[in-house]
């Protein structure tokens, strides 16, 4: 069997199963934490406003020691909200100023939030948040429409441009 | 197979411009379908798209020079 063939099949069908894969949200450890009135171990998706500000909430049975929010946009990854706890608080509530965000646009992004209790145990939940909006309007979504319908009219000339070649 | 893919005037080729396009093509899709809520862009799924543009790259411009060869058309003609 032509190995070539049998690699480029292989890595087609990873390609396509990483495509369409979707993580559920989940929160790990004794903590519950909310963000926009959802709770990360039981909803998978929030729906926000565009450059609406989320507030968040953690909680645990014991006292904490420091939290962090993460944002996940491809390989770049950004921290919105985080801090350390002085007291013996058990529990902490803020806002994620997603307005900073707003030059990635619309559409589905993953949030990670975690914390960390003073008896050095921890909680770390995933959860989706779906910024609405017209993803047409922001410099993201319109460049990406660009590169799509540009590189499909490339692709598809450079295809009849060999067959044209031959045919002279 | 190899015999059988060059009895049929099917030859896998590699051009570079082809294989760039594929890419910019499934980056540009998938960075869409973040955009219109539909899924997540994870590092994983970057690079997902990019091997699915580049293989999509290759099976184009394979495609596109079986239509030259002398041989694939004549057969196709057939």
């Amino acid at each position: 069997m032509n190995r070539r063939v049998l690699l480029l099949g292989l890595l087609f069908a990873a390609a396509v199963l990483a495509f369409i894969g979707s993580a559920e949200a989940k929160m790990n450890g004794p903590c519950t934490a909310q963000i926009a009135g959802a709770d990360f171990g039981t909803v998978d998706e929030v729906s926000i406003p565009s450059g609406a500000s989320i507030p968040y909430s953690f909680s645990a049975p014991t006292a904490l020691s420091s939290y962090e929010l993460q944002l996940h946009y491809g390989p770049y990854s950004a921290s919105p909200s985080s801090g350390t706890v002085e007291s013996d608080q058990t529990s902490i509530s803020g806002e994620v100023p997603m307005d900073k965000y707003a030059w990635l646009g619309t559409g589905l992004y993953s949030l990670t939030g975690g914390v960390v209790l003073a008896d050095g145990s921890s909680c770390k939940g995933t959860i989706n948040v779906n910024v609405e909006g017209n993803p047409l309007a922001s410099a993201v979504g319109a460049t990406a429409a660009a590169v799509t319908v540009g590189s499909t009219a490339g692709l598809i000339a450079m295809f009849l441009k060999a067959g044209a070649a031959a045919a002279a | 197979m190899a015999d059988s893919a060059a009895a049929s005037g099917w030859k896998w080729v590699f051009k570079p411009g082809m294989i760039v396009l594929g890419a910019l093509f499934a980056l540009g899709v998938l960075v869409l379908l973040q955009q219109y809520g539909v899924t997540t862009f994870t590092t994983g799924k970057l690079g997902a798209a990019l091997v699915f543009g580049a293989i999509l790259g290759v099976v184009l411009g394979s495609a596109g020079a079986r239509r030259t060869r002398p041989a694939a058309r004549a057969e196709a003609s057939q």
